[in-house]
């Protein structure tokens, strides 16, 4: 028992730090835990679900308070950076972190009493996801209603979705390349806008008390946990995808509410992906995998311990990452805000090389400008969001082998 | 202090800049990705570090089966083998007729499946026959 709580414990802080650092995942650490082959697979089983939703949740600092993502949390940028500059960087970082922890109950309701459904789940819904998606990105476009930035917003939409085409389909693919196509949309696009605008970052307002009432929390976190239920099970559909489709379907147009839904919709994932792995052995995420490489069969024991894992941890985490942003946001304050930004920026640049190479650098750069583009036109950035939907929409519409035979021969 | 200046006088045309970015980076990614060919790597070197990396290898169908219009294979080579899952969206423009103890060469994004390494082809181009 207490190997357990030492694991969590561990796993918690490493998983905190990894994710305080910008711009980092967990999945580039998972093979360095899968040769931790001395502990307990149970007890390293732990230690891993520890360390995914703990630096999933510090993530959600990085991209707030420094508009720098990882690809989990890329499209909470734009509402979070939103309220940083009217001072309440850290109620948004608290929504996105009550969202997490009230889905963690949400998830679990579904996955009891939803349990039978889910092994249907992917060959009912998918005859429909191709229009589901598709009326989310008509309508997403349609709500710029003048016709010059529905103009804008659909050439935004389309080079977006070119690259994500390019990025994820073509020759030169790699799981690598997701995260410097997000961080630009988003994060380098933020960053940029912030020096060009000369952006400071105002005196932040702590307290205690977030400006959502009780039913649109609810509802939002809620919402979140039925779409990240949605990215457990869907291949082709990840939390950003399912943040927009999500905020488009119920109206989520209110920063605060969409940032709860995006803490929920990825804490969800979380918990479906490992609950996908114990009902039909299917890991869909990089924690599933590894979880299933150290306990080889996830059997009824090891998915409470897990979920047990996630719960404890996601407590810990949330408490240390609400102290150190009290704590941190004064430092921040200190600093020059454009120096700042451009310090983020290299440290962006370095990590997107290491891991992605050139290719992913230049991925990157074209990205931001695109998100720059979009910001500069007075269109909604979230159209870049096209760089997932149009190849979910291609690969459900079933038409993935005519389009790249036609694009790539 | 000139740095600084010289970055304002670059904000002042962003949108051009932006768009010129965009427009040739999107052009020189397209053809990129027109040009390369995936790395080559034989069946016995392929591990989980190639989750989610874009390979080409080749290997001799030892198993095929058919269910609601996908086909399951397993090609062998130097000992080991793989799982290439080829789905009704990509199976059905398939050209050749795939029979066990043809030598095919095979592209696609390595996946793991209930455990196991598979190839997945994207486009029916990827499946060539060449024994």
């Amino acid at each position: 028992m207490i190997e357990y709580l030492i694991a969590i414990l561990a796993g918690s802080f490493f998983g905190i730090f990894v994710g305080l650092l910008p711009g980092m995942n967990i999945n580039n650490l998972l093979p360095l835990f899968l040769t931790f082959t001395f502990f307990k697979p149970e007890i390293l089983a732990a230690f891993i679900a520890s360390v995914s939703v703990s630096q999933l949740l510090a993530g959600f600092f990085p991209s707030i308070f420094l508009g720098a993502p990882s690809s989990e949390t890329s499209i909470s940028v734009l509402p979070g950076h939103k309220l940083l500059l009217e001072g309440k960087g850290y109620e948004a970082l608290k929504l996105c972190l009550m969202g997490a922890l009230f889905s963690i109950v949400f998830s679990l309701i579904l996955v009891v009493t939803l349990s039978s459904f889910f092994k249907d789940f992917y060959y009912t819904t998918r005859p429909y996801v191709f229009y589901l998606i598709f009326l989310v990105s008509t309508f997403m476009i349609l709500s710029e209603k003048e016709a010059k930035k529905i103009l804008y917003s659909l050439l935004i939409f389309f080079s977006a979705g070119l690259i994500g085409l390019i990025t994820l389909n073509s020759p030169l693919s790699s799981s690598n390349l997701l995260f410097p196509m997000l961080s630009g949309f988003f994060g380098l696009s933020t960053l940029i806008i912030s020096l060009k605008e000369k952006s400071y970052l105002p005196k932040q307002k702590i307290e205690e008390k977030v400006n959502i009432s009780k039913a649109n929390f609810i509802k939002s976190s809620a919402l979140g946990s039925i779409f990240g239920l949605i990215v457990g099970f869907l291949p082709a559909v990840g939390v950003s995808q399912a943040a927009i489709i999500a905020q488009t379907l119920a109206g989520l147009n209110d920063a605060r509410n969409f940032l709860v839904t995006i803490g929920a919709i990825n804490m969800a994932n979380e918990i479906f992906s490992i609950n996908s792995l114990y009902l039909v052995n299917n890991p869909r995420s990089g924690t599933s995998v590894a979880l299933q490489r150290v306990l080889q069969n996830l059997d009824f024991f090891s998915f409470v311990s897990i979920l047990a894992s996630i719960l404890i941890s996601s407590s810990i985490s949330i408490a240390f990452i609400i102290y150190f942003a009290k704590k941190f946001y004064t430092i921040l304050l200190k600093v020059n805000y454009s120096m700042l930004n451009i310090t983020v920026i290299v440290f962006l640049s370095s990590l997107v090389t290491i891991f992605s190479g050139l290719i992913g650098l230049m991925i990157f750069f074209i990205c931001g400008s695109i998100g720059i583009l979009a910001a500069e036109l007075k269109v909604k950035r979230s159209h870049c969001m096209g760089c997932l939907l149009i190849p979910s929409m291609i690969f459900f519409y079933g038409a993935t082998n005519l389009v790249l035979t036609f694009l790539f021969g | 202090m000139t740095f600084f200046l010289a970055i304002k006088k670059l904000m002042n045309k962003i949108v051009v800049i932006c768009s010129l970015i965009a427009i040739v980076g999107i052009l020189l990614l397209f053809y990129l990705a027109k040009v390369t060919q995936p790395n080559f790597i034989s069946l016995n070197e392929i591990d989980s570090t190639y989750i989610g990396k874009t390979v080409s290898t080749s290997g001799r169908i030892v198993a095929i089966t058919y269910s609601k219009g996908n086909i399951f294979l397993t090609i062998y080579d130097k000992n080991s083998s793989i799982s290439v899952p080829i789905f009704s969206n990509v199976a059905k423009y398939l050209d050749v007729s795939l029979r066990k103890g043809q030598k095919i060469v095979v592209s696609g994004v390595v996946d793991e499946y209930k455990g196991r390494l598979q190839i997945v082809p994207r486009k029916a181009s990827d499946i060539k026959v060449v024994e």
